[in-house]
Order: structure tokens, then sequence, then C-alpha cells
């Protein structure tokens, strides 16, 4: 609002004429003598003083000018001139006008009144040409250094604003984002449920599908070569539908903690043969010679057999997968610092370093392929990563491109033994 | 107890249940099989053909299994019965056996599953081997 206000300048505050202040000057009273003396007295100045009689006079200025200075005359200042001078400020909060009381000698009682009322100085009258001089050059520096406090304060306080507006916008951000991870963490339960139940419910029939064929194959043992090698390949491609299946919901069931461990004390040796030797047609079938080196393996240990026997399988299926004919396949038990060590070790394609890092996570399909064409979900190294994990042990592989990989489970002494009540144990039992 | 002389009801509102479990008992040495698509059926085949053995589906239209099993076993006949279950219905399951089940087989069963059941329950199944 003070932009559209007329303002003279006066800025010229350092030239050795400090007599020559440019403002304006706005004169209250009645006594048009002393005005029209200070207009003389201001001559020399490029002030310019603008009298008037009334309030509402004094208003039109106010209104329209960049006033600096306002004298008020003694008799204004006598009631009502108090109340005038706090109607003026009140409707003028920004102007930064300097408020100056002419005063005669013996009217010096109201001082204190007048400068509660907000006077900035007074001059007694009759004054003395040089004091007035001294007290406008004063008044006019007092008005400019208060519009430019105005103006920075006006600066800050929109600095302010804005940086209001910004911490109000990284709310309302923050807000949107934990809304949309709320969302998204919805949708994300919603899609465990939806392959869950998709999985569950193309479980039934697929598994009759199998059923049916495993019959047809039985009942017709003397079909020519190619109608039952498609009856073969239904078979087979229904049977890797079926391990996808059940390890999709594997994996839905570990990571809503739906599967809890079952440790018991495993005597090694009679558990881990017959899973390697069940192994022994996969691997005779492509050339694959194996070992099984338990010379130093403990002789029990504590972990969940069923889940431990699913990882190794998981490793030996995959050793296989990945190596080639006349390759050999190392599985070596032993105890290291109070832990089982797994390691399964094949002469396969290896693994490129940028995949090491990624290869347990879910869906995982590295560079490598298998070398017969089987399938592969990139699920079995998730779950594998996920017993393990239960049994509080690691899983880790080492690997060189065109050499092999070795894949080692280590699992703790002391797993978590089950807390679960009997009940509990037989429903999760049955559930599995 | 010999397959071939067992007189046996199987109970399922799937046919591919009915028909693969009547062809793996086949499969396993036991006669023609009975067979009723829902549970009224069950009980009412049960009642005029008083069957050796029951092989229950849990949920089914018009009468479920537990309603069944509960009325054989108040019936006092001394049949074995064989729940079928899906895995959603694990606490069904437990249910069944304190209501009188002899045993259970989760659906999707196998051949090999089935003969092991009937094993433990005391039949003289022959398991051949897998061509």
């Amino acid at each position: 609002m003070e932009g559209t206000k007329l303002r003279m300048e006066t800025s010229d505050f350092s030239s050795d004429s400090w007599l020559l202040s440019k403002g304006i000057i706005l004169f209250l009273g009645d006594q048009m003598n002393i005005a029209r003396q200070m207009r003389r007295d201001l001559a020399q100045t490029d002030s310019r003083l603008i009298s008037c009689r009334t309030e509402k006079g004094v208003r039109r200025i106010l209104d329209k000018c960049a006033v600096d200075i306002l004298i008020l005359q003694d008799r204004s200042m006598a009631r009502p001139g108090v109340g005038l001078l706090h109607r003026l400020r009140h409707s003028y909060p920004d102007d930064p006008f300097f408020t100056l009381l002419l005063i005669s000698p013996e009217e010096h009682e109201y001082l204190s009144a007048a400068f509660e009322a907000g006077i900035d100085d007074f001059i007694t009258v009759p004054y003395d040409r040089l004091t007035l001089l001294g007290q406008v050059r004063t008044g006019i520096r007092s008005a400019t250094l208060r519009r430019q406090l105005t103006s920075k304060n006006d600066n800050l306080s929109a600095a302010v604003t804005s940086y209001e507006g910004a911490f109000n916008q990284v709310g309302a951000l923050a807000h949107e984002l934990q809304e949309k991870n709320q969302q998204l963490e919805q949708l994300n339960s919603l899609k465990d449920e939806m392959i869950d139940i998709v999985a569950h419910d193309l479980r039934n029939p697929m598994s009759a599908v199998e059923m049916y064929l495993d019959y047809l194959i039985e009942a017709l043992p003397n079909l020519p070569e190619e109608p039952k090698s498609f009856l073969l390949n239904a078979k087979t491609l229904v049977a890797d539908g079926l391990t996808m299946l059940s390890e999709l919901l594997d994996i839905s069931n570990f990571e809503t903690g739906r599967i809890k461990l079952h440790p018991d004390i495993v005597q090694l040796k009679p558990f881990l043969v017959p899973i390697v030797e069940r192994m022994n047609l996969l691997f005779r079938q492509k050339g694959i010679h194996y070992d099984l080196n338990l010379e130093e393996a403990p002789e029990t240990w504590i972990l969940d057999k069923k889940r431990i026997g699913q990882v190794l399988e998981n490793l030996l299926t995959n050793a296989a997968k990945f190596s080639q004919r006349d390759s050999r396949v190392r599985v070596c038990v032993s105890e290291h610092d109070q832990s089982l060590n797994i390691s399964v070790e094949d002469e396969g394609q290896g693994i490129p370093g940028s995949e090491i890092s990624i290869i347990f996570d879910k869906f995982h399909k590295g560079f490598a392929k298998p070398t017969a064409d089987e399938s592969s979900t990139g699920l079995g190294l998730a779950i594998a990563k996920q017993i393990v994990e239960q049994h509080q042990g690691t899983i880790s592989v080492q690997s060189r491109i065109g050499e092999g990989s070795v894949f080692t489970v280590r699992v703790p002494s002391h797993p978590p033994l089950p807390n679960h009540t009997e009940e509990s144990l037989q429903v999760a039992h049955v559930a599995q | 107890m010999l397959p071939s002389e067992t007189k046996v009801l199987i109970v399922d509102d799937s046919v591919h249940v009915r028909l693969l479990l009547r062809a793996t008992l086949d499969k396993l040495g036991f006669p023609p099989v009975l067979q009723a698509a829902d549970g009224e059926e069950g009980w009412q085949l049960f009642l005029t053909e008083s069957p050796h053995l029951v092989f229950l589906d849990q949920i089914m239209p018009r009468m479920d299994g537990a309603e069944v099993l509960a009325r054989i076993r108040s019936h006092g006949a001394d049949t074995r019965v064989i729940v079928l279950s899906s895995v959603a219905g694990a606490e069904k399951i437990i249910h069944a056996k304190e209501m009188g089940a002899d045993h259970y087989i989760l659906k999707p069963f196998t051949r090999e599953k089935v003969a092991e059941v009937l094993s433990q329950l005391g039949w003289e199944i022959q398991v051949e081997a897998d061509s």
C-alpha cells in the first residue's frame, strides 16, 4: 500500500548540507502563523510542509502521501489530541511517520501523557530554527529507517510465510507418503492373499490332471511312441506347474509366518544319505557323479528334518540342473565353530558377481541356464534362505564363472526349539 | 483285512476326487466302490449298504462331513472312516478325529498316501513296483 503513495526522495543525508532533508511534513493545528513560520524556516530544505486544521484533513493527506513527520500543535494535543494520536496510529499502523509535539513551556506537564500516547519528540515554542531543522532531520531519518525496517519485516514475514508454506507442504507430502505406503502394504498383502488363493485353487485340479495322466500312462503301455511321449510331456508340465504352486505356497506361508519350524534331535547320517540317494536317478540321467562326504559330520544335530531336507534337495536339484555331463557334485557335511556346515559344490557354469547378491531373492532367474531345459521358478533359493534363516543360520554362495559354485548352509547348534503347545503343533503338522 | 473283501463308500462332491479315488482303490485291489455326491446321499447309502470303509469329504452340500460322521458313530457301526480334507480345513481335521474319524487324507491326495493310510488302518496293501 505504501508503494502507491507519493514519496519524496529522502536518501540524501550524507552531503555536507545536512539541512537539505527531503520529506513531507504534515502540520496539524489551528495557529496558522506557526505553520507559516515553519514553512519559511524549512524553505531552504527540500522538505515540504502541508498544514491541516482537522483530523479529517490529516487523514486525507495520510491516505495519499507517505508522510515523514506529523507535527501536532499543543492545543490539538490536549483532549481530544491524545485520542487523536491513538486513532491515527490505529488507522495507519504501517505508516512510519515521526510525531513531533509543539508545546509551550507552561504545558510541559502534558508531556508524559503525550509520550504515552505515542509522540516521538517535542519542540518547545517559541522554537529556534536550528532545533526545528535538527528535529526535522531526525524525524525524516527515523521515518526512513522505519520504512526500511517495515519492508525488511515484510520480507522476513514473507520468508516466514513461505517457510511455513513449505513446512506445511512437507507435512502434507509426508502424510500422503504414509497413506501411499499403507495402500501399498494393503495391496501387497492382497497380492499375497491372491497368490495363496490361486495356488490353492489351482492345486486341486492340476493334481487331478496329474493323476488322470498317471492312470492313462499306466493303462496304455502299448501306445505308439509319439502319443506316449505327448502324455509324458503333459505329465512333466503338470508336475512342474505343481512344483511351482507348492513353492509359491511355501514362500507365502513363510512370509506370513504360517510355517513354524519343528526342530528335533536328528541322526545326520540316516537323515542325509537317503536324500542324496533320492537324487541318484536325476544325477544318473544327466551323467553327473556325486560324492557325499560325512567323515567330519557330527552324529546328531537339532534341526527341522523336513525343512532342512527341502533345502538340501533344492541345492542338489540346482547343482544337477546347472551341471554338464561328466561333471562332479560334492556334498560335504562338517562341524565348524558350533555350526553344522552343509556345502554343495558343483562344476557348473558359475554365477556372475553381479548376481551373487540377488540370487536368494524371490523370482530370481539368473544368467545360467539349465543344461537340459529343466524348468525353474526362481523360488527355490528364496525358500531355502527362509528356512535356513528360521534356523538362525545363513546360506551363502561362492562362485567362479566357468569353474562352478559352492553353496554353504550354516545351521548353528541351538536353533530355537518350538514353544508351541502339543495341540498347535498338531495343527501345524496337519496344515503342512 | 483284505482289500478284495472290503465294501467301500466314497462321499465327496467332486466328481474328480470320486473317479480318481475309485481308480486308486481299484489299483490297490478293492472291489467296485459305492459313491455319493453329497452328505445326505452318503448317509442314505451308508444305511442301506453298511460299508466297511467310508472316505468322507468335509464340505459338501445338503449335509456336511461332520454331520455324516456324527450319525455314523451314533449308529454304532464298526465302520472305518477316513476324512478327506483340503489344507484350509486343518482345524476341521482335528475336530473330525475328536468326532471319531479313524484317519485323514489331505487333498490333493496321491496313490502312495492312500496306500499308506490304508496300511496303517490294517489293510493288506500290496505296494506294486512303480513303472
